[in-house]
């Protein structure tokens, strides 16, 4: 009973963090499926973001709820601009040009970062109390984990109206589905690939600000970022429901594994999965394949 | 006269320079600048490494600062082991572990391709970074290990000087037969598959064969970069080998320009000797390798090495057609 206890304990705290994956994991899809770019600036936008919100909340002692509006909405510009002054020249170049030029932009967003804070590890204070209080079964939580939980859940409930009921959502589908085709319907794609990066960018942005306390604060954050990544590919590229069950799934496994086996294995088991699901799988668990013509 | 004829001489004379001039460099500069150049000698089998697959083989891989590791490691391990280990036996069993791993990695390659492929290759090297972490007993953990200097019988490569001229001799030697492999079949049957996999498939090029090929060789390459690297610098730890590495590794090649080898030698003078020259730069210098590698893929895609060549092409024809004149 304590052992099944236990691995529900567990389950919980990696479904939490996998909410927050899910969340990054739906940022890359997004932009995925706008302007066919996998965006690997993605991680370090989220670290700038959280950077923002740090001096929001250090420096500015704001309540939770404005640096959460805040931070979502310098992000959101920051995204737009980055795509109308570098992305949107590579529409229609090789994959493999938009990537590295996605590196680049990665390169100069962390270096800054560093710059205008700073290189060393900082703290951000939890938005919830992170007191954790008991359940039944023996379980326990703190209002942190339920508070990444409910924001996470919120914003992807809030996402999926946007994209299902609103006419800007109806245009994004529409251009992930075919970008002529919709063009010649009258969507006006520029627009859609900029609020594609806008929205990345500030759904990023409330990610960051949901894990940056469970972390250390810095620069090089932008690696767990990038587990996202894995979430993504392991949900199948381009499926947002596969982005958010990928993030679960993954952040479940990472918790389980870091608990039952050395810790080697934990960090090994992401990059393993995500080599394995290439290799063996690459269409995922709810992606489409793709089939290439000559 | 033939094209290429008339091509050659200058050529030649000019390679005579430049090599007279490499030579000449210790006599020249002081210590730190002779080690700046053995770094980019370094750098520059690594780029031709990353080219032979990258750009003429068309397949980007951001894992290959594992086969640095692999090569660095496997010297490290095998001269501070065994005393007296001769040098060329531990680079040549570090560039084939390497080139083994970089075959089996390359299988990855036959199931997917473009951007899917650049995020195995990191899946890959994130998984051998970790093992370079955590295997501790062999690689020595976070704490790294000491390098002994490169060893053959009672020789030994102490002054920075004498590392200069070991790693300029590997360099010239790998480069030599680089060269040789671009231009044999092997070379063309890469290029071919980048161009089309399925026409060159239709010619009776191996998909499986090349594909695997091309990987090990670029491995290879890298790994044994990783080895003098390891002779070079005389201590290594998993920070020298993680995915930042690996991104450089692939911007020295796009920055220096994809399928031109001048272009590799340029992209590693540019991103590695330079920040060299300025103190203080290194704060800087992840900024300014993104502002380069931006601006060359958005202004210059054939990289610097690439329009420098057409420039170069487009002043030779102009002269040559005022002396036909």
């Amino acid at each position: 009973m304590e052992f099944l206890t236990e691995i529900a304990q567990q389950i919980i705290f990696g479904a939490v963090i996998g909410c927050v994956y899910a969340l990054v994991a739906i940022c890359f899809v997004l932009i995925y499926k706008a302007t066919d770019i996998i965006n690997f600036a993605q991680g370090e936008m989220v670290v700038f973001s959280t950077f923002i919100s740090y001096s929001l909340v250090v420096t500015y002692h704001l309540p939770y709820w404005q640096v959460f509006i805040i931070s979502f909405t310098i992000s959101w510009f920051m995204g737009m601009l980055i795509e109308s002054t570098v992305f949107r020249r590579l529409i229609g170049a090789p994959h493999l040009n938009a990537l590295m030029v996605s590196v680049a932009v990665g390169m100069i967003i962390r270096n800054a970062t560093g710059h205008i804070w700073t290189f060393d590890d900082l703290r951000l204070p939890p938005p919830f109390s992170d007191k954790v209080f008991q359940l039944p079964l023996g379980l326990v939580v703190s209002p942190l984990f339920i508070g990444i939980l409910s924001v996470a859940i919120a914003v992807m409930v809030v996402l999926f109206i946007f994209l299902n009921k609103t006419k800007a959502g109806l245009s994004i589908r529409a251009t992930s589905q075919n970008v002529n085709a919709a063009r010649l319907m009258g969507v006006p794609v520029s627009r859609v690939f900029s609020i594609s990066w806008g929205l990345s960018a500030g759904i990023g942005s409330i990610a960051g600000i949901l894990i940056a306390p469970l972390l250390i604060l810095n620069v090089g954050m932008f690696i767990v970022i990038l587990k996202a990544l894995v979430a993504a590919v392991l949900g199948g590229f381009g499926s947002l429901p596969g982005a958010i069950l990928g993030g679960i799934l993954l952040g479940v496994l990472e918790n389980l594994v870091g608990t039952y086996l050395p810790n080697w294995v934990k960090h090994i088991l992401v990059w393993a999965i995500l080599l394995i699901v290439i290799i063996v799988m690459p269409q995922g668990l709810l992606g489409v394949r793709k089939q290439k013509r000559v | 006269m033939n094209r290429d004829q008339y091509y050659a001489w200058p050529k030649i004379i000019l390679y005579c320079l430049v090599g007279l001039m490499i030579i000449r460099v210790p006599i020249f500069f002081g210590d730190y600048f002779v080690f700046v150049f053995s770094i980019i000698c370094v750098y520059i089998i690594v780029a031709f490494g990353m080219n032979l697959l990258a750009g003429y083989s068309g397949m980007l891989s951001l894992g290959h600062q594992a086969f640095f590791g692999i090569g660095a490691y496997a010297v490290a391990i095998l001269s501070t082991r065994i005393p007296g280990f001769p040098f060329p036996v531990a680079l040549l069993i570090g560039g084939f572990l390497s080139a083994l791993i970089g075959y089996l990695l390359g299988f990855s390659a036959l199931r997917t391709s473009g951007v899917y492929l650049a995020i195995a290759t990191i899946a890959f090297g994130m998984i051998m970074g970790e093992i370079f972490t955590e295997w501790s007993a062999l690689t020595g953990g976070p704490n790294g290990l000491s390098v002994v200097p490169p060893t053959i019988g009672s020789i030994q490569f102490k002054s920075s000087v004498e590392m200069f001229y070991f790693i300029l001799i590997i360099t010239a030697i790998l480069f030599f037969l680089g060269m040789n492999l671009i231009s044999s079949n092997i070379g063309r049957a890469f290029i071919a598959l980048r161009e089309s996999e399925i026409s060159a498939q239709s010619y009776g090029i191996s998909l499986v064969k090349t594909k695997t090929l091309a990987f090990a060789i670029s491995a290879l390459y890298v790994g044994v970069a990783g080895g003098l690297y390891a002779y070079l610098i005389k201590y290594i730890s998993p920070i020298d080998f993680s995915l930042l590495i690996g991104i450089e590794f692939v911007v020295i090649v796009v920055v220096g320009g994809l399928g031109t080898i001048s272009g590799s030698i340029i992209g590693a003078i540019i991103l590695f000797a330079l920040p060299q020259l300025f103190a203080g730069f290194t704060d800087w210098q992840e900024m300014v390798t993104g502002a380069v590698l931006l601006f060359v893929i958005l202004f210059l895609p054939e990289g610097l090495g690439g329009s420098l060549h057409r420039a170069a092409s487009r002043l030779w024809a102009s002269v040559s057609k005022e002396t036909e004149h």
